[in-house]
């Protein structure tokens, strides 16, 4: 079965290409068979983190930022480049009823693991949001039983 | 579709309907009708009819919490009606559930009676 699919895009470091990329992102885990929450939560961490790259991060050259995603059996991946931030990404602590540094918590709550890496091009977050039994791509009866 | 915002006038509240996706594209369109619409003179109690919206992330529950913060400082109140499971998650995820007033719809806002935060449907 056929569960592959990889894409990678540059797109211009603003705030309009996280739409443009979730909605890629959406489009191309639906094709492979994905639905439910498996989708959902994916877009939510993609945007979450193209958000974050754009508040904190510098544009790659080009005044551009590079997004990847791979999906294979059981997660899919998703990464965010960036040219780098004088700061690393941290998780914030906010309160319930204060304003900003929920992203990287939301990416932390909804993948199965998430991390950093950096090279003389700047600095790439990326995050795995796995696949459960019932949205991966092998049980879609689970989608008649549910409507 | 990116965002679509619309409002509806009662005596004591009004009700703004929201369409489309919330990320740091559109959450600025987004503040600022909701501040306009929290500005002085206008009935403190917003009722957010989030229905149609099918996708919001951080910088959306941002923009929601400062209005709801602001509707609060005037005495008022901002409610959110009808979340669809993708706005429910991230409501669950950040723990906003619990701050935010949910209300099944938008038409069992802004009755005196308290409405359950849950429909029981």
């Amino acid at each position: 079965m056929e569960v592959t699919a990889s894409s990678v895009l540059v797109l211009p470091f603003t705030p309009a290409s996280v739409g443009v990329a979730r909605r890629r992102l959406v489009s191309d885990l639906i094709e492979a068979g994905l639905y439910g929450s498996a989708v959902s939560d994916a877009a939510l961490v993609l945007s979450e983190l193209l958000s974050n790259a754009l508040r904190h991060g510098t544009p790659l050259p080009g005044s551009r930022l590079r997004v990847a995603w791979h999906l294979d059996a059981d997660s899919v991946r998703v990464s965010v480049s960036d040219g780098g931030a004088p700061t690393r990404p941290e998780l914030g602590e906010p309160t319930q009823s204060t304003t900003g540094g929920r992203g990287l918590r939301i990416v932390a709550k909804l993948s199965r693991r998430w991390g950093t890496g950096s090279d003389e091009e700047g600095t790439t977050v990326w995050a795995e949001v796995e696949l459960s039994q019932l949205t991966a791509v092998a049980v879609p009866a689970a989608a008649a039983e549910t409507g | 579709m990116e965002l679509n915002v619309s409002s509806r006038f009662h005596d004591d509240h009004t009700i703004v309907t929201i369409c489309g996706e919330i990320d740091l594209y559109t959450a600025p369109r987004l503040h600022s009708e909701l501040a306009a619409l929290l500005a002085d003179g206008m009935p403190a109690r917003v009722v957010i009819d989030m229905s149609g919206v099918d996708f919001c992330d951080s910088t959306g529950m941002n923009v929601l919490l400062s209005c709801l913060r602001r509707a609060r400082e005037r005495g008022g109140e901002l409610e959110i009606a009808a979340p669809r499971p993708a706005v429910r998650k991230i409501l669950q995820v950040t723990g906003l559930d619990s701050v935010f007033t949910l209300v099944p719809d938008a038409d069992a806002a802004g009755l005196s009676e308290p409405k359950p935060a849950v429909p029981r449907n």
